[in-house]
């Protein structure tokens, strides 16, 4: 822990000396003595955590020291140590930004103790705050979050990219599991806003008859049992980010609502009048198809189109090609590592297995197979028989799902393998025993 | 004039905020009857040169020490005088009050020395 510098500026020898041999009694504490505002103000470059300041100095007032100390660093505390009972200059000293003030009686020695202690508890808390919020904010950079290699992937990194960028509304879709979440805390987290509030709020988890409360608040009384004001997550979020998990399952009545206040960029807490402005940028995911939803009148086109913003698609894990496998032992490497297991290898089995697998849980399905996979192995490598799939193998899948012509499977197998393989036409091409100029041409007539 | 046994001051307060280390003790002690000397000798100058606006900043620079030592018979009278409007507001009693500020500071300070053997 970092010294904790408490200056006490004080003119009365003996006092000062007293209260600094006080201080001192805390063996966590430093403690210097001034005895003019002149003196302190020439040691003020050396940072005291805090200072305990004598209203009557011999060379200036402590309101004239307070406002250099403001001016030099208003995060320094600064408690008044008065003989002045005057309850204007307390007033006047707490407006200009001393952190407490208290009159020199008997209760100097418990109130200059309690108020230091407050103060050290409450630049420890933003020091860990501080220090967690850069733990967050290296834990989403997004190259250490999203893993992957394959062209959909990087276009991803491109677009997260452009959304760090600016406030625009980010709409994130792709498959359940396919981490839209992740996507939208990389954003956050990698964006100027980095430092406010990530709010999240899962549509679907939320009672409708409670989702309007819970996104704007609500006023004492506004129901029964609102016993106290509360506020919602939009006003939580403040100039951060609010995140709206699973957008498609929005109740028509309250999808009206939120329009309004995305329009409005104000909002008013259930049951009050008084507006409060919205400043967070907003992030919607859904794993639903929201322009197909909106033709099925399930989801209001005005509301479409002002979240639509810039769209990431998040690609299914079966198109990601080697992804899968770089995520794989990303994933047997986390695991290992949480329980302290020794680090296990892939058989190249097991690898086919995976490459052959269309996992409909999309990442969040691999992860928890690789989990059972670590588990389950008894030696150095994973073989392919401890791994479980749930469903069916892809081969058996991706080909057979809906009648096609030949012609159709021929262009399906190709695409499959293009995607397995990082569109690597050469390689593709032997795998398949076809010549690279078919491939070249097929994709020049976006037959793929 | 006091007489000779009774303590015009007290460590009660003191002991309370420093605990019971002698050494600490002690030089509280000497810097009290090392400056506050000179802070009396300022006020006495003040208060015959008229100034009282100065004569009321050193009384109120004085009180809190007076008052951790717990010089009661001069507690109500620092506080009538610690500012200027206070002083003027009395100014005919100043002197008998001055007075009484020198006398007892005096037994204060002989007091302190002999306790402490400064």
């Amino acid at each position: 822990m970092n010294t904790f510098k408490v200056f006490i500026v004080e003119d009365d020898p003996f006092y000062g000396e007293m209260l600094k041999y006080h201080v001192s009694l805390n063996p966590d504490y430093s403690v210097e003595k001034f005895q003019t505002g002149k003196e302190f103000l020439n040691n003020l470059h050396r940072n005291p955590s805090v200072v305990s300041l004598d209203y009557s100095l011999p060379d200036m007032s402590g309101l004239d020291v307070l406002k250099k100390i403001n001016a030099y660093n208003p995060e320094i505390p600064v408690i008044i140590v008065s003989g002045q009972e005057d309850v204007s200059t307390a007033v006047n000293l707490l407006k200009e930004g001393a952190y407490d003030y208290f009159v020199k009686n008997e209760e100097t020695k418990d109130r200059i103790w309690n108020s230091l202690n407050k103060i050290r508890e409450k630049l420890n808390l933003e020091k860990e705050i501080d220090s967690l919020k850069e733990e967050i904010g290296r834990k989403y950079v997004f190259g250490n979050i999203i893993k992957g290699n394959s062209p959909g992937i990087k276009k991803i990194f491109s677009l997260i990219e452009k959304a760090i960028q600016t406030n625009i509304t980010v709409s994130i879709t792709g498959e359940t599991g396919t981490g839209k979440d992740l996507v939208a805390k990389a954003i956050h987290y990698n964006s100027p806003k980095a430092n406010f509030p990530f709010i999240a709020i899962n549509v679907s988890a939320i009672p409708k008859e409670l989702i309007e409360s819970e996104m704007f608040g609500y006023e004492k009384g506004a129901f029964t049992g609102a016993n106290t004001r509360k506020i919602g997550k939009f006003e939580e979020a403040g100039k951060g980010t609010i995140f709206l998990d699973e957008i498609g399952e929005m109740d028509h009545q309250m999808q009206v609502k939120l329009l309004r206040v995305l329009q409005e960029k104000e909002l008013n807490r259930v049951g009050g009048n008084e507006v409060v402005k919205v400043q967070s940028r907003v992030i919607i995911a859904t794993n639903r198809n929201l322009a197909e939803e909106v033709k099925k009148g399930h989801f209001r086109q005005d509301l479409y189109y002002r979240l639509l913003g810039l769209n990431i698609n998040l690609p299914p894990l079966r198109d990601r090609g080697n992804d899968i496998l770089l995520l794989a032992k990303y994933f047997i490497d986390e695991f290992s590592k949480e329980n302290d297991l020794p680090r296990k290898n892939l058989s190249q089995h097991a690898q086919e297995k995976l490459m052959n697998y269309d996992f409909p849980g999309n990442v969040r399905e691999l992860k928890a197979i690789m989990e059972l996979a670590v588990v389950m192995a008894n030696r150095e490598a994973i073989e392919d028989n401890d791994i479980s799939l749930t469903s069916a193998t892809r081969s058996a899948n991706f080909l057979l799902d809906e009648e096609d012509t030949l012609d159709g499977y021929t262009k399906k197998i190709i695409k499959h393998y293009l995607e397995k393989h990082d569109n690597n036409i050469l390689e593709v091409a032997k795998k398949l025993d076809i010549g690279k100029s078919t491939i070249y041409r097929m994709l020049k007539n976006k037959e793929l | 004039m006091t007489p000779k046994s009774e303590k015009l001051y007290s460590l009660a307060y003191l002991s309370e905020v420093i605990g019971d280390d002698t050494d600490v003790l002690n030089d509280l002690m000497k810097i009290f009857v090392d400056n506050t000397p000179n802070d009396l000798n300022d006020l006495n100058q003040a208060f015959q040169a008229g100034d009282l606006e100065k004569f009321a900043a050193l009384a109120h620079k004085m009180k809190s020490s007076l008052a951790t030592l717990r010089i009661d018979t001069l507690r109500e009278i620092m506080l009538s005088i610690d500012k200027p409007y206070k002083a003027i507001e009395i100014k005919d009693q100043l002197p008998g009050i001055v007075a009484k500020i020198n006398a007892t500071l005096e037994v204060v300070f002989k007091q302190i020395k002999n306790d402490f053997k400064l």
